[in-house]
């Protein structure tokens, strides 16, 4: 069989020291009622060739532009990114519970949180969740921890829906009521009325900056004196964009070298206050010295965790997001601090100078507040336009109305640089289409 | 205080160095002003390297680790088995990698075949009625389980009622640390002497408060459930459900389906069984199949019991079509090869290890085995023998787990280890356990050839440093 590594020979061999005549008489174990009776019915064997073109020939179209971002963002991954992190010694090793053998990973997981500190303007960071929509559930269950009397949760209507449906999921078990803080419609922005003692009172204010509308949030409304879990979906944003003042923040470094892959595996990201650590989810890589006084790294504080609190763990996580990152801590070691700069300020400008572009074609931008590579169109003038290019394999950003009823002929547009070189084009297309209107 | 080999990458931070140009600049941005306030803090502190410092470092970094490519990992539970690289480069082919879950369908006919095809393949495998995607990695997968068992009873109207989860001994830490989350009180329930949970060690805990019990088959040591079975029937007599963790599926593929043996809902581990790689901590994938009463409550079931969503979008796709890749190079005749060999090899490290270590559980075992230090000379531990074993270029096994067993040390070879590899971890082994006659310390001191030696894990919990600052510049005088 393919991947084998015994013979027939081996087979013999071995039962022969094992002193069974054949490979069922192992397994005598299993009572002879429950086993199966028929082969398993799954395609194959295929040889590699033969699988190769089959997966070609499912292939169907792909969009010439899609401008859809929407929690996950396609950026250009530089070459060295996907050859340095295919290294076997990266992809084929494990979790680093045996130091010695692990460094390697192990310096990995420290400057990952050390970029995740940075970037979040936090103290500390573990070393990564598995997406952004599940640390958001880890940074919400984490204040559950520290005001186990709170019943409520706030969290605007800018969060992810997608963020927001996980959250309803994990608190329903909790018995803590999620209240949504609704969206201006002006701004774009939160809208948190919400008096001071109730924000208080409730275990977190989860407000999500820029916001799935694009806004980049202001924190207007919310009390000093709230818990507030920020959450980042667009984790390039932090290369310009100060980070909004959070007890924790949580999000997706997806952005960082990190493919799509239709939404996972990705890069989920968890930092915080020292205050808090030994409350925190998750894996923790900390500094100490070997036995002759080598500086070294190893898992710390791992009496947080399942493999040893079991139920009264922090959180049942074990297996994470190793690979994904490691991709995001060498995209942002190659990028630097100039090149990621230099790369957000550029999806910046490019965007707002797409949302200008279309201004001038009779759209309009209904939110007043800034935004970094992602806005919403009101297409209310043209209401035909997104069909129109679907027609032309360009999809026109993703369409709000199907999940808020309120959002009537609005779209989600993103622009990265992948889009930069043909930008230009681009904006003509979605021009000559709307003329034809 | 020595400093390790290769330096933190904030370290070769020179701010001359020029920042990776993705685009060029584009003359029509020059007049676009930014409206919003920008950070003046350099990022917090960013490096600045130049490219080779970047290729260096990280190619330097992963010459400090073991992995699958270059060694045996006999870590027993974890299946640390051959990584196909067909499945990495399938999963890198750009028509997947930058598919979007948000496109429109007629783009997506691809990925959503993969994933119907790797949905009805694990049905089968499992013998389960419908497989949900979904969830991130096996824990994941066990805690949209357990919402799962807590939503059917809740809509029987037994939520308030049924609130104990039920736990062998010998479980992974995940079963409680999920349970938990849930809401859930757990039981631990003492195996019997023969490694296995007897029936009648279950049936007096069983009654209207006990939602679920959850049994890892074959269990934590390599020995099939006897009484899995008859237990099921008694959980669901009793009203409850039965949970099987699939963290050990690579035994059974073939030989025996959960589903339909009296398992209501298990998890798969993409990531152990399906060769998906572990990745130094992920990512994993944590699919789960369940029976049809069940399936109104998946996270992903369309209908209005549905637990919800556990995670945005769909799963784990980059870890589905590796997995889908792995079943289709082996088919139904190969996958139960699979668990035949890893047996085979199991049992054969199992007999050529008998003389030398002691073997607490005499059960006969399927894929692992373990082992403790009971006959270990000179005060040595389980630790200290897999530090050893390092240095004859083998990961350790599992140590000190699972926790029933005292300095438990746990063997999985899996199928992918030749029997030359097999022969070479005895030979070590028996040079250790002479060692550990004759000469303790070195064994107390290993290993000797890694790049670090045995860490002061203390120190790291005590004086907490997770992150790299800027060391203090010295006054100068």
């Amino acid at each position: 069989m393919r991947y084998g590594a015994v013979t027939a020979r081996d087979r013999r061999a071995m039962l022969d020291v094992v002193g069974a005549t054949d490979v069922a008489s192992l397994f005598q174990s299993v009572p002879a009622d429950v086993r199966m009776k028929r082969p398993l019915n799954v395609e194959g064997p295929l040889p590699e060739q033969d699988l190769l073109v089959k997966l070609e020939t499912m292939k169907g179209p792909a969009p010439r532009v899609a401008l859809i971002g929407a929690g996950l963002y396609r950026h250009f991954v530089p070459a060295n990114v996907d050859a340095l992190c295919a290294r076997s010694e990266w992809v084929t090793s494990y979790t680093p519970y045996q130091p010695e053998l692990a460094q390697g990973t192990l310096a990995m997981y420290y400057e990952f949180q050390t970029y995740v500190a940075q970037l979040t303007g936090q103290e500390i960071a573990n070393g990564g969740m598995y997406d952004g929509s599940t640390a958001t559930v880890e940074a919400v269950l984490m204040a559950l921890r520290l005001k186990p009397d709170a019943k409520v949760v706030y969290a605007s209507e800018g969060v992810h829906p997608e963020y927001l449906a996980v959250l309803r999921t994990y608190l329903r078990f909790q018995n803590v009521e999620l209240k949504i803080l609704p969206i201006d419609p002006k701004t774009g922005r939160t809208s948190c009325t919400t008096s001071t003692a109730d924000q208080k009172a409730a275990a977190a204010v989860v407000i999500q900056s820029p916001n799935f509308f694009g806004a980049i949030e202001s924190l207007d409304g919310v009390a000093e004196e709230a818990f507030v879990v920020s959450v980042c979906t667009e984790a390039l944003s932090l290369a310009i964009v100060p980070p909004i003042r959070a007890n924790v923040a949580v999000g997706d470094f997806q952005s960082f070298g990190v493919p799509i892959q239709l939404g996972g595996p990705t890069a989920g990201f968890f930092a915080t206050r020292k205050d808090y650590v030994r409350q925190t989810p998750g894996r923790l890589v900390g500094k100490t010295v070997d036995m002759d006084g080598r500086e070294a790294l190893c898992i710390t504080l791992a009496t947080r965790e399942q493999f040893i609190r079991r139920e009264k763990a922090t959180s049942n996580i074990c297996t994470a997001s190793g690979l994904m990152c490691l991709r995001s801590t060498v995209y942002l070691s190659l990028m630097g601090r100039k090149g990621i700069e230099a790369l957000a300020t550029q999806n910046a400008k490019a965007a707002r100078w797409f949302a200008d572009g279309l201004k001038n074609l009779g759209l309009s931008i209904p939110y007043s507040a800034p935004f970094f590579n992602e806005f919403v169109v009101d297409c209310s003038a043209k209401p035909k336009l997104y069909e129109k290019l679907l027609e032309n394999d360009f999809v026109f950003g993703l369409p709000l109305e199907s999940r808020f009823p309120n959002q009537k002929n609005r779209y989600l547009i993103n622009v990265t640089e992948t889009h930069v070189p043909r930008l230009r084009e681009i904006l003509d297309e979605v021009k000559t289409r709307a003329h034809d209107l | 205080v020595r400093t390790i080999s290769e330096p933190p990458i904030f370290d070769l931070s020179d701010e001359g160095h020029e920042g990776f140009p993705v685009v060029a600049p584009r003359k029509e941005f020059d007049g676009i002003a930014l409206d919003f306030e920008t950070r003046n803090d350099g990022c917090g502190g960013f490096a600045q390297t130049s490219e080779i410092d970047v290729v260096r470092h990280y190619t330097r970094l992963s010459n400090l680790n073991f992995d699958i490519n270059r060694g045996m990992y006999p870590l027993g539970s974890c299946t640390m088995k051959h990584n196909p690289t067909l499945n990495e480069k399938v999963a890198a082919d750009p028509t997947f990698a930058h598919a979007h879950p948000l496109w429109p369908d007629r783009y997506l006919k691809a990925h959503k075949q993969v994933m119907a095809e790797l949905a009805a393949d694990l049905a089968e495998v499992s013998g389960f009625d419908e497989v949900c995607l979904q969830p991130a990695a096996g824990a994941h997968g066990e805690l949209a389980a357990i919402f799962m068992i807590k939503a059917y009873f809740e809509a029987k109207g037994e939520g308030a009622t049924r609130k104990i989860v039920l736990i062998p001994d010998s479980a992974h830490g995940t079963n409680p640390a999920s349970a938990a989350m849930a809401g859930f009180s757990c039981k631990q329930i003492a195996s019997g002497p023969e490694g296995v949970l007897r029936l009648e060690d279950v049936t007096p805990h069983l009654g209207p408060n006990v939602a679920a019990i959850m049994i890892t088959n074959p269990n934590t040591l390599g020995v099939y459930e006897r009484d899995f079975s008859k237990i099921a029937d008694a959980v669901h007599a009793a009203g409850g459900l039965v949970y099987m963790d699939g963290a050990n599926f690579n035994a059974i593929m073939g030989i025996f389906q959960p589903g339909k043996i009296g398992a209501d809902v298990m998890h798969f581990n993409l990531h152990k069984t399906f060769t998906t790689p572990h990745g130094g901590g992920g990512p994993g994938s944590g699919p789960i199949g369940f029976v049809k009463a069940l399936a109104p409550f998946s996270p992903t079931s369309a209908t209005p019991d549905s637990v919800g969503p556990v995670k945005a979008y769909m799963g784990q796709w980059g870890m589905f079509i590796r997995a889908w890749c792995y079943i289709r190079s082996l088919g139904g005749v190969g996958l139960r090869q699979v668990s035949e060999d890893a047996v085979l090899n199991a049992n054969y490290l199992r007999k050529r290890l008998e003389p030398l270590l002691n073997l607490p559980v005499k059960a006969a075992t399927l894929h692992e085995v373990v082992f403790n230090d009971k006959k270990l000379p000179n005060g040595l531990t389980t630790g200290d023998i897999a530090k050893r074993l390092i240095d004859f270029g083998f990961h350790p096994p599992t140590v000190y787990f699972p926790i029933m067993v005292k300095g438990a040390l746990m063997i999985e070879p899996t199928e992918t280890e030749p029997k030359r590899e097999l022969d070479r971890f005895v030979a070590a082994m028996e040079v250790v356990l002479k060692e550990a006659a004759e000469n303790p310390e070195m064994i107390k001191k290993a290993p000797h050839t890694t790049p670090v030696r045995r860490l002061d894990e203390t120190r790291a919990a005590r004086a907490l440093d997770l992150r790299w600052t800027k060391a203090p510049r010295a006054e100068s005088t």
